[in-house]
């Protein structure tokens, strides 16, 4: 299981207040709820970083500016989503896709992660399922931390990252 | 010969011009759609959404830095008439405003929540789908289709039970 994300392991996404110009998410009666706009990705494979590859769990460090709010969720969580009906063109069930979170490290963030269907290239049905599974997900947890608080100095941050990716490539981990 | 064209009907000379030179085309000008005057009659209970779905019609392609599609010109109109159909039909009984947004694919996302449920209408150049969610579980909580009209009264009855 080399590489595998662990069930216990927590995520963080990104998600700003706006994006272009459409709002992901709103407060209602006090209750934060996220639209499904805020797992939009082209790829069909929403990215996350993981907690335990940033240093000391610090979502702050998945921020890369003030208007970015981080939510956590838990990668069980996010597997158990899944399976999602795989249905023919008349609508009839002819398999599942599985839901997973997996590695994807990037220069410069070895903690990057990406939530995929397996198989792969899931239909146009079966993603905004999974978008609205997410933002369900979201909506429950709110937020690790809300967007428009201070971004805290990280100092050296692009050496922690490359160090943590060396000693968790050492741990296979990544 | 000439007799014969004399009693030739009008209608007849009409469809032969229309090969040659296309009257047809102008006679009905006024049936065919074309995007930038086919807009949807703007009910003023819906200016916001209005303006969200134009804001959304000003987004470049790759809006979110990830590549993702410019909203659909067909997607923006039929998104139009589709808030106007879907207030015509609900307002009776309770009209909410929809959060507005874009997919990555360019289809424009029309959402309501209303307690646990949850309504999705995607919006796309030719198609219309919608998803009822009522949980987080993808297979017991959700529920997908297509739309066969503009509307169907029944997700909106289905939202606000």
């Amino acid at each position: 299981m080399t590489g595998a994300v662990g069930d216990d392991e927590q995520v963080f996404r990104r998600v700003k207040r706006q994006v272009a110009n459409q709002i992901c998410y709103k407060v209602e009666n006090g209750k934060l709820i996220f639209s499904a706009s805020a797992f939009n990705d082209p790829q069909n494979s929403p990215s996350f970083d993981r907690a335990e590859l940033k240093h000391h769990r610090d979502p702050h460090l998945s921020r890369e500016c003030v208007e970015e709010g981080i939510v956590s969720l838990r990668t069980e969580q996010i597997r158990k989503l899944g399976p999602i009906p795989k249905m023919n063109d008349k609508g009839k069930p002819i398999g599942s896709y599985g839901v997973d979170v997996v590695p994807d490290p990037l220069l410069g963030n070895c903690a990057h992660a990406l939530v995929v269907t397996s198989p792969g290239n899931p239909s146009t049905g079966a993603f905004k399922k999974l978008k609205d599974g997410l933002a369900r997900l979201a909506s429950q947890v709110g937020w690790a931390v809300e967007p428009d608080c201070e971004l805290p100095a990280r100092h050296g941050s692009q050496v922690q990252d490359t160090v943590l990716c060396l000693i968790n490539r050492a741990r296979g981990r990544i | 010969m000439s007799a014969t064209l004399s009693v030739q009907p009008m209608w007849d000379l009409y469809l032969r011009r229309s090969f040659d030179s296309g009257p047809t085309s102008n006679a009905f000008s006024h049936l065919v759609r074309t995007t930038p005057s086919s807009q949807a009659a703007r009910n003023p209970q819906l200016t916001s959404t209005h303006d969200e779905i134009d804001r959304l019609a000003k987004l470049p392609v790759g809006w979110d830095g990830h590549g993702s599609a410019r909203p659909n010109e067909f997607a923006l109109e039929r998104g139009r008439q589709l808030i106007e159909d879907a207030y015509q039909n609900g307002a009776e009984i309770g009209w909410e405003s929809p959060h507005v947004s874009a997919s990555e694919d360019g289809d424009v996302v029309f959402e309501w929540w209303r307690g646990i449920r949850k309504l999705t209408v995607y919006v796309g150049p030719k198609e219309t789908t919608y998803l009822k969610s009522w949980g987080p579980n993808i297979v017991d909580d959700m529920a997908d289709g297509v739309l066969e009209g503009s509307w169907e009264a029944a997700l909106w009855i289905w939202l606000l039970a």
